[in-house]
This record gives structure tokens, sequence and C-alpha cells, in this order.
């Protein structure tokens, strides 16, 4: 009984508990869910109300925490080196003397660029409030020089409104848009080498049937894992389900076979299991990368673009983030077929393969059984 | 001796190679050449002008110019931009509504919508910020028009709407890009699966001469790193400000110190394909509770510490990142390599213990069986 559950243990370990575990840790450690309070630094060359007024709203902004003020703007890039900010704000000297001279004082903004994570909601969030304090400062100009009423002055200097609306993931929420994903794809990965060392070629069983009871059973697993997985998610850490709860669970259980195909493809072609592992890893493991979900696939060149057609991930990852976020998506249909049809080749291939190399070694046996004969 | 025994069945090995020197090559180009365009240039848009006057053909033409966005649909009207949203044949758009330029001559100002897509950060992100330095520039050059309506000359009305400009300095580098942002993380990580995944099966395998052969596995991971930080020089194009040769240096002891739990999982599992499916299953945890791809200011402080006793990714990954990017390791390093020094050490003596009381329940069955 005990070596029977044995057998069971490593499939559960790869395909449920890591990615539970990880999961639930890796969504505790993002629970901020947004980058805030970035430690900041700030050269004041110029102590004015105005220039106080430009760092009070960055202060008060949630993104900046201003941990410094620093004596030299070069100090700035030294902070950064030391790893103790990662954004910078100088403001030079006799800023508000030039302003009124209408000079075009600059003020600068120093980020720090191998963190692409925070440096990308810094220059977003520090141009916002540069650009609301550069039009409030402009209308009061424009009333004072111009004996404009407020609105007037407005107008005149923000002619344009800009509303920009996030679609989908309007706060920029981490967890959101790289969670569900990225775990996921642990799943994946467990499914897939657990799959790919599944067959047992010598064993006296039928082998097609062994395949597709193996491939259902990892696939099994593979769904509940990733039911939970997306419950703690929605339940514990906010991300939204915004659609139907069987649309995405068809979703999820189409892909997990698919996956499981693939890996009984490769169980069936690779005689040695650890090298039908191996390969599994090397497949599935990079495809939350090679099939656009964090990187987008219109940025890659065209070689990886029509490679990730190949990867189940591509037409699973980014289609789970629109349902989860949007609630629909019009690839729905096309990537479940996909996704389908990819399922429905590689369970083909196995059997061809398991087939064909059943043929040689009956050929073999009976010409082994001749040279006895003989 | 025993070291050299060791070093002829590591090179007799072809599996050896495979994994530790051309596994993590491969995988360095490989991502080399996904992350190769530097920067998430033309973003597919679609622009509905339902003014089609002199002010709104500014602002399309601003789109149209800005590297960033691809103007390649031309709807006709709010349905036909919808679809184009929702049919991902663009990830953002841009709204200009009918009496735009009028408002904007009657001093009434006016508003566009710009509508991106946000289910991908680096999309929304990019998309955003381009499209806030447009409406400066736009806002810009409609102020100056205005005053230059009112009478104002044309340089003062320039310094007006230039009241005060600024600059965004974005160092090491400039262009925001994934290529030096990520590839050195997932280097290291490369070379830290590839090294567990040659490392623990030979443990288990073969129990012996456990100190040779950690050190010439550890010393093959670290020159193969080296080779990958010439590739990522040479091939990817990611400028190097640190020393090559010091970094390698760091990741061979960071693979030292990985012995103690990879004889941990090799003692716990012994079974070599066990071993190597549970050592690939690490590669996305590990990277994503190592404090790289979330900074770990941002990380409740018992869960830094819950990942630094069980894994060891986060001492290194982005100290050799800052080191190699800008040339300096960041403060608080030292303490760091103390730490991870101690891990790899506690470790090991546990890993010891349990290769010890594996061998000898080994030895039992053994004598049992005969």
């Amino acid at each position: 009984m005990i070596k029977r559950l044995k057998k069971y243990i490593m499939p559960f370990l790869l395909i449920f508990l890591i990615p539970q575990i990880a999961n639930i840790l890796i969504c505790i450690m993002m629970s901020e869910k947004q980058l805030r309070e970035i430690p900041t630094a700030v050269y004041l060359g110029d102590n004015t109300s105005l220039t106080r007024t430009i760092v009070n709203s960055f202060d008060e902004h949630e993104t900046f925490d201003i941990k410094y003020f620093v004596e030299d703007p070069y100090e700035i890039e030294e902070l950064m080196k030391q790893g103790k900010i990662l954004f910078g704000l100088v403001i030079p000297k006799d800023f508000t003397k030039d302003l009124k001279k209408l000079k075009s004082p600059k003020l600068m903004t120093v980020t720090d660029g191998t963190q692409l994570s925070s440096a990308s909601f810094l220059k977003v969030s520090a141009s916002e409030i540069l650009l609301s304090l550069k039009g409030g400062v402009l209308i009061d100009v424009m009333r004072g020089k111009f004996n404009m009423s407020y609105d007037q002055a407005k107008n005149a200097v923000m002619a344009i409104d800009i509303t920009s609306r996030i679609l989908g993931n309007p706060t920029r929420n981490y967890v959101n848009f790289l969670l569900p994903g990225m775990i996921l794809s642990m799943v994946q990965a467990g499914m897939g080498m657990t799959a790919a060392a599944a067959l047992d070629k010598s064993s006296q069983k039928n082998i097609f049937l062994d395949a597709i009871v193996k491939m259902l059973a990892c696939s099994g697993l593979g769904l509940i894992s990733t039911a939970m997985i997306l419950w703690v998610q929605i339940r514990f850490f906010d991300v939204p389900m915004k659609a139907n709860f069987g649309k995405i669970g068809l979703l999820c259980g189409v892909f997990c076979i698919c996956v499981c195909s693939i890996g009984i493809m490769l169980s069936s072609i690779f005689k040695d299991k650890m090298l039908a592992s191996q390969v599994a890893a090397v497949y599935f493991l990079p495809s939350s990368i090679l099939s656009g979900y964090t990187w987008p696939l219109l940025s890659m060149p065209v070689f990886f673009q029509k490679f990730a057609f190949f990867l189940p991930f591509t037409h699973f990852g980014e289609l789970l983030r629109d349902l989860l976020l949007k609630g629909h998506s019009n690839f729905y249909f096309k990537n479940v077929t996909v996704l389908f049809s990819m399922a429905a080749i590689a369970i083909g291939a196995a059997m061809a393969v398991l087939l064909c190399q059943g043929h040689i070694l009956r050929r073999e046996a009976k010409s082994l059984e001749a040279d006895g004969g003989n | 001796m025993k070291l050299m025994e060791e070093i002829k069945k590591f090179f007799m090995t072809p599996k050896n190679l495979i994994l530790l020197v051309a596994g993590p090559l491969f995988f360095t180009f490989l991502f080399g050449m996904v992350y190769r365009n530097d920067y998430l240039n033309d973003i597919p848009t679609a622009i509905l002008d339902m003014d089609k006057s002199a002010n709104s053909r500014m602002l399309v033409t601003e789109f149209e110019q800005n590297d960033r966005y691809s103007v390649k649909y031309f709807p006709s009207n709010t349905e036909g931009l919808r679809e184009l949203i929702e049919n991902k044949k663009v990830h953002a758009a841009l709204f200009i509504p009918p009496d735009f330029d009028q408002d904007i001559k009657k001093g009434k100002g006016t508003k566009a919508a710009l509508f991106i897509d946000g289910s991908n950060i680096a999309i929304g992100n990019n998309a955003l910020s381009s499209g806030l330095e447009i409406l400066n520039t736009v806002n810009g050059g409609i102020h100056m028009n205005l005053l230059q309506a009112k009478g104002v000359p044309p340089r003062l009305s320039e310094n007006y709407a230039k009241i005060f400009e600024f600059e965004s300095r974005v160092l090491w580098d400039p262009k925001l890009s994934y290529k030096y942002y990520i590839i050195p993380g997932i280097v290291i990580m490369v070379v830290q699966q590839l090294f567990l995944s040659a490392f623990t099966p030979n443990f288990v395998a073969d129990p012996k001469n456990i100190l040779e052969k950690s050190f010439i596995h550890a010393f093959m991971g670290a020159f193969t790193y080296l080779l990958c930080l010439f590739m990522l020089e040479n091939i990817v194009g990611i400028h190097l400000n640190g020393n090559p040769l010091i970094a390698s240096g760091l990741m061979g002891v960071y693979l030292l110190c990985l012995i103690g739990i990879s004889m941990v999982i090799g003692s716990l599992l012994r079974n070599p394909l066990k071993v190597t499916q549970f050592c690939m299953m690490l590669s996305v945890p590990t990277m994503l509770t190592a404090g790289y791809i979330w900074p770990s200011f941002a990380v409740p402080k018992w869960t830094e510490i819950l990942v630094k006793i069980f894994w060891p990714l986060t001492y290194i990954l982005s100290p050799i990142r800052d080191f190699l990017i800008k040339g300096r390791f960041p403060e608080g390093f030292i303490t760091n390599f103390m730490q991870l020094l101690a891990f790899g050490l506690g470790w090991a003596v546990l890993g010891y213990f349990l290769m010890k009381k594996q061998l000898k329940t080994q030895k039992r069955e053994e004598s049992e069986i005969g």
C-alpha cells in the first residue's frame, strides 16, 4: 500500500504542492500589488515656497518616499550605485528666480534604469506630477500677467486634456499582471515533466490505455491545482475574476489536457525517462517568457513570434489574464480550439509512436524466435 | 588524485557538458535574442479623429511621428475603435471628439481620450508615459499660438509656454529595456538550475568524493557563466561595467554554497529522475522570490527572512546584476555575502549528515538483501 502511494508522491509534489506553496508565498510577497514608497533623494538647490511645493507633491504621492536630501546633485548617482534609492529629483539653483524671469529653468528627474519594474512606474508618476505642477504655475502666471479668470487660464494652458483610460488593469497592479500566469506556468512544467516520465514501456499493461489514463490523471491533478491557485489568488489577494467560472474552467481544462498530451508524446518518443523529463522542462519552463506573457510578442523578433504559436502557454496565459481582468476575449474559441487541436495531434502522435514501437518490438521478437529455431 | 578522478569522470559524461556548458550558453543566446529589441516601440495604435481640423491633425501627427506608437488604423466610428481594441489589433487608441478645434479656439478647453490596454504592464506604462510627453508638447504649442494671437511676441510666448522644463534621466539603461533588466538575472538562474540538474543526480548516483565533485561542478558552472557574460556583452549587446571575472568568481562561490542544499534534496529523494524534476521546478519560485522582479523593499520582512533560510538566490541575484550594470556592489553586500557563506555552511552540515544516514540505510538494505 505504502509502496503504491509512494508512486504518487512525486506527481503530487510537482503538480500540486510546489506550485501551491510558491503561489501563497509569492502572493504574500507581492501583496503591496503596486510599487509604492519607492526610496527617493532630492537635491534642493533652491529653497523657496515653490520648490518646497514641488518636493511636497512628490512626498505626498504614494509612489515616492523621500529618504534623503543631498548637498550635491552627484550624490544622487552615488546613492543609486549603493542601491539606497531608485529615484532622484534635482531642483537647480535659482530655479524660482529663473522661472520668474521666464528663463525656462530645468528640473531633472533621475531614475535607476536597472529596476524596470519600478522605473516605469516612477517615470509615469513623475511626469504626471510635473505636468500638473507646470500647469498650475502657468495658470498662476497667466492669471497674473493677462488678467484671466482661473478657467480661462486653465483652458489656455491645458487646451487639451487627455483622459487616459487604462483598460483591463487600471491600477497597474503587478499581482494581476504577473501572478496568475506565472504560477500556472509552474503547474504546466510539473504536468509536462510528470507526463513525460509517465509511460512504463517495459510493463505488460495495455500501453495505449495506460497512456490515456496517465494523461487524464495528470490533467485532472493539474486542473485541481490550477483551480486551487486561482481560488487563492481571487479569494485572498483580490485578483478579479470578471469572466464566468465555466469559461475559465473549460480553458484551464483544455490547457491541462494539451500539456499532458504533449508530455505523453515525449514519453512515447524517448526511452529514457530522465531525458524525456528534461526535454519537457526545456520546452515548458521558458514558455512564460517565450509566449509573450510578460514581454509582448510584438516586441520579439519575427522568428520567436512564429515559434510562440507552438507553445500551449501562448494560447492560454494572455487569454486567461484577459478573462480574469477584462471578463471577455474575442480569442476565446480560437485559442481553445488551438489548444484542443494541439492536444489531439500530440496524443495521436503518441499513439502512432507507440504503435510503431510495438510493431518493431514484435518484429524483432519474431526474428529472434526464427533465429532460435534455426 | 581524487580530484583527477572526478575531473575525468565529469568530462567523460557528455550529459555534464550539455547541462553545464552548452545549456547555459544556449539559453543565454535564446533569451538574448528574445529581448534583443531594446525598446517597446511601434505599439499598434488606432486613432478616431471625429474633428479633422488643423489642431486635431497636429495631435494625430504627433502620435504618428512618435516612435512608441505605430498608428495603423483610422476607424470611422467608435464601434470600429472598440472592435480594434477588443480584437487586440491595437494596444492603444486615441479618440478626438467633434468640436475639438472649435473648443480650443473658443478657449473652452477640450478633451481627448487615450485608451491603453493595461493588461500588459510593459505596454501600458510605455504607452502612457509617451502619451503624457505628447500631451505636454501639443499643449505647449497651442498655448504659444494662443499667446501670439493675444499679441505676445513669439519668443516671449515660447518662454511662457516653457515656463519650466523637466528632463528625465534614466541611468544605466536609458531606453528602459528588458534586456538590461531581466537577462543578467535570468542567466544566473539558468546556471543555477543547470548546475543543480547536473550536480544533484551525479551526487545521488555516486555520493563519493563530494568535495572534489563540488569543486569541479562549481568551477565549470562559474567558467560557463563567464562565457555567458562574454556572450551578453559581445552578441546580445549589454554593456557591462563590472568585471566579468569577479562576477564569475562570485558565481562559483554561490554554486559551492548550493552544494549543501543539493545534498539534502538528493538524500531525501534518492532518485536521479525525481531529483532532476524537483530541481527544475525551482526556477520560477526562486526567481520570483529573490527580490529581483519585485524589489525587496516592497516585500514583508518575514517573507524575506523565510526565503533567505531556504534559498540563497536572493543573496546574489540583484547584487551581481547591479555590479555588472553599475560597476559596483550595493551597500550591505558584504553582509549578504557573509550570510550566503553561513547558508552554504549550515546546509552543507545538514546535507552531510543526511547523506551519511542515507548511506547507512542503503548499506543495511543491501546487507539485508545479501
